[in-house]
């Protein structure tokens, strides 16, 4: 199916089904109540004259985790969620985020298994004497994205020492 | 083009055509499907971009621009009186919008003293390329203020500018622009002590047009 220029009417002109079934109701079966499917999901454009529903997944991960890697470690699950995009996500993740020495905790979200840079993280610095477990919530945007399904999922590093705690997790991604 | 109420058939009644060009295919050039689009998109940031649709007003909808850009260069400012730009300005954003935006903006940021580091950001009436209009006012802009700051405290931990920057974020609705046009959103920065040093680095910005 695939959206055609909507057929203009002339007066005392026949009035074809082809041009009806074409002209009209492929054209409604592209509109968005015809492609909805589930509560709750964004209606985004995927294509000239092509909208797809994109859906908002959230994971939460309570439980407490650490690590002293200086590379990036899924803590338990992350948490992680998968959607399937159109070019592009937002992700929104948030958490109490410590390092217990003189070194820096980082927590981002890898996308499909890449390392995340600093610059997608939290981060927070220790100063080996007071450890502190802010809250914390960062946004990145990935507006470079193929289409299909993408997992996002939080992971820990120490910049070195550590360990770096997380607590409270949570991450959203927003499909687009 | 515009959405009129579709017309209610009658029994034994011809269907005009100019009656089906109104109310069939007039309505149908107003649905999403017809006016979706891809490509680039105005203004500075990256030009990918991708499209939620929204409401603009009594039945119309309309595509809503979600756009980001980064600056990831280490820069500082002493500037404590108003929200400044750094030696690379912005991140910055160029939407249109007839209504608002969902702005998130985070970075990492500090300060060598006990003082506060405070990246904020401004709102104004631009053209495509993000630049303001050239006359000295009479258009629309909201500066950047510290009630929409993200804001690190430089007292903690240990008050050395290269090291302590951790890294925030905040997401904030701002709405009624006053008319339906391109607007930017630009990211500025401001110390609380001019005796200080407040640095920022992994500036990212993304906004969604509402």
């Amino acid at each position: 199916m695939a959206w055609s220029t909507p057929i203009t009417a002339a007066a005392n002109s026949t009035f074809l089904a082809s041009q009806w079934n074409t002209g009209v109701r492929d054209n409604l079966a592209m509109t968005a109540p015809a492609i909805s499917t589930t509560n709750g999901w964004l209606i985004c454009s995927s294509a000239t004259n092509v909208i797809s529903e994109r859906q908002v997944v959230q994971s939460i991960l309570d439980t407490s985790a650490t690590t002293s890697s200086v590379t990036f470690v899924t803590l338990g699950t992350g948490p992680a969620v998968t959607v399937t995009t159109g070019n592009g996500a937002l992700c929104f993740h948030s958490a109490n985020v410590s390092c217990a020495t003189n070194n820096s905790a980082l927590y981002g979200p890898s996308i499909d298994g890449d390392t995340p840079p600093t610059g997608r993280c939290i981060l927070i610095d220790g100063d080996g004497v007071t450890t502190r477990d802010d809250r914390i919530g960062v946004t990145n945007g990935f507006l470079t994205l193929s289409d299909g399904a993408h997992t996002f999922t939080l992971q820990a590093r120490v910049t070195g020492g550590g360990p770096a705690t997380v607590i409270n997790r949570r991450i959203i991604a927003m499909a687009l | 083009m515009a959405w009129t109420t579709p017309m209610t058939a009658v029994e034994n009644s011809l269907l005009t055509a100019a009656q089906f060009n109104v109310h069939v295919r007039n309505n149908l050039l107003e649905t999403e499907a017809a006016r979706a689009t891809t490509g680039n998109t105005p203004g500075p940031g990256t030009g990918a971009t991708a499209r939620v649709w929204g409401t603009e007003g009594p039945n119309r909808s309309a595509e809503h621009y979600v756009k980001d850009h980064n600056v990831d260069t280490l820069e500082t400012t002493s500037e404590d009186e108003v929200y400044t730009d750094l030696a690379t300005p912005g991140p910055l954003v160029t939407v249109i919008t007839a209504y608002g935006f969902l702005i998130m903006a985070n970075c990492q940021l500090g300060t060598n003293t006990v003082n506060n580091a405070q990246a904020s950001y401004e709102i104004y009436e631009s053209d495509a390329l993000g630049n303001p209009p050239d006359v000295e006012d009479g258009y629309f802009s909201s500066p950047a203020n510290s009630g929409r700051a993200i804001e690190m405290d430089g007292a903690w931990p240990n008050g050395s500018a290269a090291s302590s920057l951790n890294r925030y974020g905040v997401v904030q609705v701002w709405a009624a622009v006053p008319i339906k046009g391109l607007y930017t959103v630009k990211m500025k920065y401001k110390c609380t002590n001019n005796d200080a040093v407040a640095s920022f680095a992994q500036r990212r910005l993304q906004v969604m047009a509402l």
